[in-house]
C-alpha cells in the first residue's frame, strides 16, 4: 500500500514547479484532482515536445492524476471547488501571488470551509518580500540566485544549467513540505499554510561558495569544471568526447597512472603531490592529460578507472544517459501507454521505497476526464451536470475532444 | 512544537548528500544524532572554508545536529551504537554500498534489534545494479546523467552545475522518502528500506531532453543560455558592468521590448513581427540586442524592463544575492552563534510552513560534543560513560 493513500490533494497548478511537486504526492498513492480551467487547461497541454496536439511534458507530470475542467470565475464552478475542499486534505497552487485570492480561494476562504486544511503555495519569489509581485521565469531565477554566476568557464558568460532546475528543485521542496504538514496534521489535527519560492529553493543550494563568502569575504565565481584544491578533478577531452575524472588522493593518483598508462605522468616532479598538481593544473597538467586521451575513447577510461576504484565517467548526452546498463538495471525511465500520445517513455518515480514503492497506475488524464465523477460524487445530480456542462460550467472529457 | 518532535535519527552520513537530507529533518524538529568516527568525524570537518580548525562547510549543514564521537569497530563501540538504533525511529547512511554491511549495520544486522526503523540509504549510483559499488563524486555523476552535455555552449565544452547539485538533489529526494515512510509508520507502525541514488537523480530532471529522444527519437544538447529555436528574445546578455537575463515568455510584448530599446521601427519590421519570425531570424535580430545590452548598465536595464512588466533578472554574485533585500526579507538567512566557528549567518530553510517552521536552535557541534548527554539519555551511568572513555572507546 502506498504511504500517501488516503491523502486527497485539490491542484491547482500548472506549468511545471508545482505539478512536479503534486505528481511526486500522486506517485506515491495520494489522489490528485488537478482543476483545470474549462476551455483552456494547463499551460504546459501546449508545450514541446508536442505530437499534434499533445504535449509529452504534460503528460510527465501528470500522471497519476485526474482532472476537473472547471470555470472557477463563475459563482457555480466556485460553489464547485467550495465543495470539493470541504473533505480534502492538501490544496497546492502555483499561480503569480494574489490570483487565488481573486477567484476566491484564497487561504482564509478556504479554511472557512475547511478548517484543517493544508494550503500549499509556489512560485518564483514567494508571498512575502519586497519582490513578492514579480513574475520569475526560470532562467531569471536562476541569474538572481547566484547559481548563474557560479556555472560556466572563467573566461566565458555566466551559465543556466541545462534543466528547468529552479522549477525542479523547488517542486521538491513544496513535496517535502507538504508531507511535513501532513504529519503534523495526523499528530495534532491542524493543517497549515505552506509557502515555497524557487529564489529562495536555488538559494539553498548553492553549497561552499555562501560558507565561503560568510566566512572569509570572499566571493567566488564560476570555475569550470574543476574544483579548488583537488587534482584532477575535471572533464578532459578524449578522443570521442569527454570524460569527468575525480581524484581525491595519492594513491588514487598512483592507480588513475598505473591502469591508464601514464608513467611519464606520474614520474614528472611537477605533478607528485595533490598540491603541486592543483599548482601546475593549468599550466601543463591539463595538457599532459588531455594529449594521452586523445588516443583514449571516453568509455574506455572510465571504465578502466572505476575498476580501480577512481571515479569516472564518460560525458553522456541524455540518449547515452538513459540508455546506461545502471539506469536501465534501476528501472529509472518507464514506459507508458499514453491516452493520446501512445506509448512514450519518462522518468518514473525516483525515491525507492521497500514496502510502500511508487508507481505509474494511470497515464495523465484528458482534459476534465474526471469531472463527471467527481460532482456526481460531491452530490450533483446528472441533470445539474449537463446543465453545468451546457452552462460551460464545467468540461467533460467527451467536450473536451471535439 | 516542531514537526519531528520526538522523532530520533541515527545518522552515518558525511560530506554533503546525506547531511542535507539530515538538516531538513533536524530543521523540522527531529533530533538528529550524528555518529562520528573516532578521532576523525565527519570529512567535511575538514573541508574548506576553515576558520582556526573549524570547517564553515561543515559547520553551515550540520547545525541542530548532535554528534556521538565513537569507535564503532571496536566490539563495545558497536553495542552502544546497537542500542541507540534500537530506541531510533530512523538511520540514515550514504556510504558506498556494502560498507555498512562490513561493519555489521547492513539492513538486515539492524531489523534484528529494531524491526519498524526506517533504513534510509543515498549513494552515488544506488544499492542495486551493475555500477553500484563504483565510487562516485558530484561532477561524475553530473557527467553520467547527461546534466553536464546539456549546460554550456556548444562551441566550448560541456560544464558542470557550479554547485554540487548532484548531491543536494539525491538528499533531498532522500528526505520526502524518509517523510512518506514515516507517514506510512504512523499508520501502520512498520518501517522499510529507502535507497535514493545521485544518478537517479539527475537523470530524472531531464525530462524534456529524454521525451524529445522518446517520442522522436531526437537528440538534444546545451545551446547554452537561450532557446533560439523556440523564443526569441529569451537569454543572458553582456551589459556594461556585468550581465542581464531578459525574455518574453511568448507572444506578447514585442512592441514593449521594442520600446524599451527605443527602436519602435523594429515593431512594423516584418522580419521580427511574430515569435516564430524573430526565430527564423534570430541572426539578425540577436546582434540589434546584444548592441542595446551593451551600453546599459545592469540598473538602467532592469528599470525600463521591469517598468513595461517585462520578466527579467540581473545576473548576480553570491555576494550580491546574500545582500539582497528579498534573501532578508524571506529570512533565508539566519543569524546563528555557533561554537566550532563563530557567530555567522546560516542559510535559511526553503519550506516556509506557518504553524511548525523550521528552527535554527543551535550551531553545529564540535566532534564529540555531546557524547555523555547522548549516552546518558541512552541509560548509561556515569561511571560507565567513564569506562567507555578509559577505554578509548569514546573520547
Amino acid at each position: 500500500m502506498k504511504p500517501l493513500k488516503g491523502i486527497k490533494v485539490i491542484d491547482f497548478t500548472q506549468a511545471h514547479a508545482g505539478s512536479l511537486a503534486t505528481m511526486i504526492l500522486a506517485d506515491y498513492g495520494a489522489e490528485v484532482i488537478k482543476i483545470e480551467r474549462a476551455g483552456v487547461g494547463d499551460l504546459a497541454r501546449y508545450w514541446e515536445p508536442m505530437a499534434g496536439e499533445d504535449s509529452g511534458y504534460y503528460a510527465f507530470l501528470n500522471r497519476n492524476k485526474k482532472s476537473m475542467a472547471v470555470n472557477a470565475f463563475e459563482k457555480e464552478g466556485k460553489e464547485i471547488i467550495y465543495r470539493l475542499i470541504k473533505d480534502a486534505d492538501v490544496v497546492c497552487e502555483n499561480f503569480k501571488l494574489g490570483s487565488m485570492d481573486r477567484m476566491g480561494f484564497d487561504y482564509e476562504t478556504l479554511k472557512s470551509v475547511n478548517p484543517e486544511i493544508i494550503y500549499a503555495s509556489l512560485n518564483g519569489f514567494g508571498q512575502t518580500g519586497v519582490m513578492k509581485d514579480k513574475i520569475g521565469l526560470d532562467i531569471h531565477l536562476q541569474a538572481m540566485s547566484g547559481i548563474m554566476d557560479r556555472t560556466g568557464f572563467p573566461d566565458g558568460p555566466p551559465t543556466r544549467v541545462g534543466a528547468a532546475f529552479g522549477d525542479h528543485l523547488s517542486g521538491m521542496y513544496m513535496a517535502a513540505a507538504v508531507n511535513l504538514a501532513i504529519i503534523n496534521k495526523m499528530k495534532t489535527g491542524k493543517g497549515q499554510k505552506v509557502d515555497i519560492a524557487i529564489l529562495d529553493s536555488l538559494f539553498s543550494v548553492l553549497e561552499e561558495a555562501q560558507a565561503t563568502y560568510e566566512f572569509t569575504g570572499s566571493c567566488q565565481s564560476r570555475a569550470g569544471n574543476a574544483y579548488p584544491s583537488m587534482a584532477p578533478y575535471d572533464t578532459l577531452k578524449t578522443k570521442d568526447g569527454y570524460v569527468t575524472v575525480a581524484v581525491s588522493s595519492e594513491r588514487q593518483w598512483k592507480s588513475f597512472c598505473e591502469v591508464l598508462d601514464l608513467q611519464d605522468i606520474f614520474d614528472n616532479e611537477n605533478y607528485k603531490t595533490n598540491e603541486s598538481r592543483d599548482m601546475n593544473y593549468y599550466s601543463s597538467l591539463k595538457e599532459d592529460l588531455e594529449k594521452a586521451f586523445s588516443t583514449m575513447s571516453k568509455y574506455e577510461i572510465e571504465d578502466k578507472l572505476n575498476i580501480v576504484g577512481v571515479s569516472a565517467s564518460a560525458v553522456r548526452n541524455v540518449r547515452e544517459a538513459i540508455d546506461n546498463e545502471q539506469i536501465v538495471a534501476r528501472n529509472v525511465i518507464r514506459e507508458v501507454e499514453d491516452k493520446k500520445l501512445g506509448k512514450i517513455s519518462y522518468p518514473g518515480p525516483v525515491i525507492k521505497m521497500s514496502r510502500t514503492s511508487g508507481s505509474i497506475e494511470t497515464a495523465a488524464p484528458l482534459m476534465g476526464e474526471d469531472t463527471g465523477h467527481y460532482l456526481s460524487k460531491i452530490g450533483y445530480s446528472d441533470d445539474e451536470i449537463s446543465r453545468l456542462s451546457q452552462a460551460g460550467i464545467v468540461e467533460t472529457a467527451e467536450e473536451a475532444k471535439q | 512544537m516542531s514537526v519531528l518532535n520526538g522523532v530520533k535519527v541515527v545518522d552515518f552520513t558525511q560530506a554533503y548528500p546525506g547531511p542535507f537530507c539530515t538538516l531538513q529533518l533536524a530543521d523540522f524538529g527531529a533530533e538528529v544524532i550524528k555518529i562520528e568516527r573516532k578521532n576523525i568525524g565527519d570529512i567535511s570537518r575538514y573541508w574548506e572554508p576553515m576558520v582556526k580548525d573549524q570547517s564553515g562547510y561543515y559547520a553551515s549543514i550540520n547545525r541542530n545536529k548532535y554528534s556521538l564521537e565513537i569507535d564503532f569497530k571496536s566490539e563495545e563501540g558497536y553495542e552502544t551504537i546497537m542500542k541507540l538504533i534500537e530506541d531510533a525511529d530512523i538511520l540514515v547512511e550514504s556510504s558506498k554500498p556494502g560498507t555498512m554491511e562490513k561493519l555489521g549495520l547492513g539492513y538486515e544486522e539492524v531489523i534484528k534489534v529494531n524491526p519498524e526503523i526506517i533504513y534510509a540509504s543515498v549513494s552515488g549510483y544506488g544499492q542495486t545494479g551493475p555500477m553500484k559499488s563504483y565510487p562516485a563524486f558530484d561532477n561524475v555523476i553530473q557527467a553520467m546523467s547527461g546534466i553536464m552535455d546539456m549546460t554550456g555552449f556548444l562551441d566550448m565544452p560541456p560544464v558542470k552545475a557550479g554547485p554540487a547539485i548532484a548531491d543536494s538533489m539525491a538528499g533531498l529526494n532522500t528526505t520526502i522518502g524518509i517523510l512518506m515512510a514515516y507517514i506510512d509508520k504512523l499508520k501502520t507502525g512498520k518501517g522499510q528500506r529507502i535507497d535514493v541514488s545521485m544518478l537517479d537523480s539527475m537523470v530524472s530532471i531531464l525530462e524534456s531532453p529524454i521525451l524529445f529522444n522518446s517520442m522522436f527519437g531526437q537528440d538534444v544538447t546545451r545551446c547554452g543560455n537561450n532557446d533560439a529555436a523556440t523564443l526569441v528574445p529569451y537569454d543572458v546578455y553582456q551589459c556594461s558592468d556585468g550581465y542581464f537575463s531578459v525574455g518574453l515568455a511568448g507572444e506578447k510584448g514585442w512592441d514593449k521590448f521594442c520600446q524599451v530599446m527605443d527602436r519602435t521601427d523594429l515593431i512594423e519590421d516584418q522580419r521580427f513581427a511574430t515569435n516564430a519570425l524573430r526565430c527564423k531570424n534570430f541572426l539578425e535580430i540577436d546582434p540589434i540586442l546584444r548592441d542595446f545590452m551593451l551600453g546599459k548598465t545592469k540598473d538602467e536595464l532592469e528599470q525600463a524592463f521591469s517598468a513595461l512588466k517585462i520578466s527579467n533578472a540581473p545576473v548576480m554574485s553570491v555576494e550580491e544575492i546574500m545582500n539582497h533585500q528579498q534573501i532578508k526579507d524571506r529570512e533565508m538567512l539566519v543569524e546563528i552563534e555557533d561554537k566550532t566557528v563563530g557567530t555567522y549567518r546560516a542559510v535559511g530553510n526553503p519550506m516556509k510552513l506557518d504553524r511548525t517552521p523550521a528552527i535554527i536552535r543551535k550551531g553545529a557541534s564540535s566532534l564529540g560534543e555531546d557524547n555523555d548527554q547522548i549516552l546518558s539519555q541512552l541509560g548509561f551511568k556515569d561511571d560507565e560513560i567513564n569506562d567507555l572513555r578509559l577505554k578509548g572507546i569514546i573520547s
